[in-house]
């Protein structure tokens, strides 16, 4: 055990030396080059989303494990005919969800000039606060360039705004991510709000204010668009205020694709 | 642990952190570079560092933004270094 570890130890100091110089190097590539190491990173990581979001498509679509006995029960009466017509159900379902979040994109694109683009990575797997969307300059995104949910019935709301623009990829800065701050208006007054994560904001309201459950959250540097609504309201007795929760109403686990608008404040 | 099943759990472990990075909550791929770290001098705790900030910085030689994984990488190299050498080494 420790003739390996010795093994492996010598010249410790001076592959950590070579290691670290060929990390910054690397860094210093991307810099010089304008993004096309951080772009190629960018690119693998959203085929292996992509290949694991068609996967994952198909296997919890296809109802495999809606439950043992179930699924024992299913393969003794119905056998393999079922089971491919389950197949076939299963591409239809992604097929109807893909419709209906275009659907809604469709109904944001006769209102306004912009690019749909799906979600092509985690929107929880960055320690930033960012996501990736698949479309970048080629497509005519640029950074600063709004970033929108589909009209699902409820108007559109942002989900945030393009930081980095690869060829046919950009990061998003997801706008309620924890620790963001910007002010909104709410019930006509004008709060600060902060992110809290997923789809979650707070603000602290004063008790003269008027707000209610439902209230939209209206960010002017958004360009007057609102990032989310009332969810509900906390009443602080000691400081004679409310905390106001504000929650997007748009499911981040089934949000696929997004709408990017040019925008400059 | 041997020379082998220690050179296949750092490619278990680099692994991990890499596709944790893509679809794992932040913590999994830190986690990642803690184990590395502390299992040997590993040039994969730096790569996976250097990944996550790639990935998910908007420009991660910027003075505007901090890249905390792979300053944390590089935490863990080299900080870790002295206690490696007097556990594991010696």
């Amino acid at each position: 055990m420790k003739s390996s570890f010795q093994r492996n130890n010598k010249g410790g100091i001076g592959r950590l030396v070579l290691t670290t110089l060929v990390f910054a190097a690397i860094i210093l590539v991307d810099l010089l080059s304008g993004g096309v190491v951080r772009d190629s990173a960018r690119a693998l990581a959203a085929n292996i989303w992509g290949i694991g979001a068609r996967a994952s498509a198909a296997v919890f679509h296809s109802g495999t494990f809606s439950s043992a006995r179930a699924l024992a029960e299913e393969n003794r009466l119905l056998k393999s005919e079922v089971a491919e017509l389950r197949a076939r159900l299963a591409g239809i379902a992604t097929v109807e969800e893909d419709a209906r979040a275009l659907r809604a994109l469709a109904k944001l694109a006769t209102e306004e000039d912009g690019v749909g683009a799906p979600i092509i990575s985690s929107l929880f797997s960055s320690p930033y606060g960012t996501l990736l969307v698949g479309a970048g300059s080629d497509e005519g995104v640029e950074v600063g360039d709004l970033v929108l949910s589909g009209d699902g019935g409820r108007g559109s709301f942002v989900v945030g705004r393009v930081r980095d623009v690869g060829k046919h990829r950009a990061l998003v800065d997801y706008a309620l991510a924890p620790g963001t701050r910007f002010e909104g208006v709410i019930g006509g007054a004008t709060l600060q709000i902060e992110g809290a994560g997923g789809r979650n904001a707070r603000a602290e309201a004063p008790d003269s204010v008027l707000i209610e459950s439902g209230d939209p959250v209206i960010v002017s540097e958004f360009g007057g668009r609102a990032v989310g609504i009332v969810g509900s309201i906390s009443h602080d007795v000691a400081n004679a205020s409310n905390d106001i929760f504000i929650n997007l109403p748009v499911d981040l686990g089934v949000l696929r694709y997004v709408y990017v608008i040019p925008f400059s404040p | 642990m041997s020379f082998r099943s220690l050179r296949s759990a750092r490619l278990l472990l680099a692994l991990a952190g890499i596709f944790g990075a893509i679809v794992m909550p932040p913590w999994f791929p830190f986690v990642a570079m803690v184990l590395l770290a502390i299992m040997a001098p590993a040039w994969e705790v730096l790569l996976i560092g250097v990944f996550v900030d790639l990935l998910w910085l908007p420009s991660i030689g910027s003075f505007s933004e901090v890249p905390i994984f792979t300053l944390a990488g590089v935490v863990l190299l080299w900080g870790l270094e002295p206690l490696r050498r007097r556990f594991l080494f010696q």
